[in-house]
């Protein structure tokens, strides 16, 4: 499961790239900006919930792989 | 090319040809996969992304997820470091990067090539022959003669016309972006991310 995403910092709005199997084991992503010190990260409590989400996600853009691959 | 009125006559040569089918199908067959995927992305989305809200028989409330937020703070005096925490939430489908699900490019390159050539060769040779003797038998002036003239004429000639119509269609089919529902359903979330103090001390 190789998800990336971005999540736009709740502080300044600069887009923080998170990549998905990390946010699920709990990794804390800082802002981009220089000049703002935010970091965020999951809560145990969703992880679970994200974990259902990013696999579905995962089986419909392998779908669409093997869609695009066959034209 | 130039639309001599060769490639005009060549060009209706073209006439036959299913283009229609031939450029029609590739494209066709890319819209229908995106189509199967834009029901499935709705289908992953209001499944997963929504709950069925029990108080309004009919409306949807996104599935937000909690997210903590820390940041480092200096003390009054600037020597002293602190870490604050407190947590906001998103929409689940805030972070699942829904239009990557679609088949970005499409191109067909699609060329023909119609050429017509004509070939030539012309042979004519002609020949003549004329012979003319005669005895002269004067008394005082007396010979015979004979005279005889050949003559041929050989002509020859080749040739090669060829003229060529290139017809090259290229169709690009990108895209999409989100659609602005959706869009605007995020923006909207993106504009409230408002941190809000949690309730509880979170010492993550």
């Amino acid at each position: 499961m190789n998800i990336q995403t971005q999540i736009p910092c709740p502080d300044c709005g600069t887009p923080i790239p998170v990549d998905g199997a990390m946010l699920l084991t709990g990794t804390r992503f800082s802002c981009p900006n220089p000049q703002c010190h935010c970091a965020i990260a999951l809560n145990s409590n969703d992880r679970q919930v994200v974990a259902n989400a990013f696999e579905q996600f995962s089986y419909l853009r392998e779908r669409a792989q093997h869609m695009a691959s066959g034209h | 090319m130039a639309d001599t009125p060769s490639s005009s006559h060549l060009a209706k040569q073209f006439s036959g040809v299913p283009l229609k089918a031939l450029m029609g199908a590739p494209l066709k067959a890319a819209s229908d996969a995106n189509g199967m995927l834009a029901r499935s992305q709705t289908q992953f989305l209001l499944s997963t992304c929504f709950d069925v809200d029990e108080n309004k028989p009919g409306y949807m409330i996104p599935r937000m997820i909690s997210f903590t937020l820390s940041r480092q703070v200096l003390a009054s005096d600037g020597s002293h470091k602190t870490t604050e925490s407190m947590d906001f939430v998103v929409p689940l489908m805030a972070i699942i990067p829904i239009n990557s699900l679609a088949i970005e490019t499409l191109k067909v390159s699609f060329e023909m090539d119609v050429k017509s050539t004509t070939e030539y060769s012309q042979e004519s040779s002609q020949s003549h022959k004329d012979a003319s003797d005669d005895d002269i038998s004067r008394p005082y002036r007396g010979h015979q003669y004979s005279t005889e003239v050949h003559g041929s004429l050989r002509t020859s000639g080749k040739g090669k016309t060829s003229s060529a119509v290139r017809y090259v269609i290229e169709l690009t089919a990108g895209q999409l972006p989100l659609p602005k529902g959706i869009t605007t359903i995020l923006d909207v979330f993106s504009k409230n991310l408002t941190p809000i103090p949690s309730k509880t001390e979170d010492s993550q």
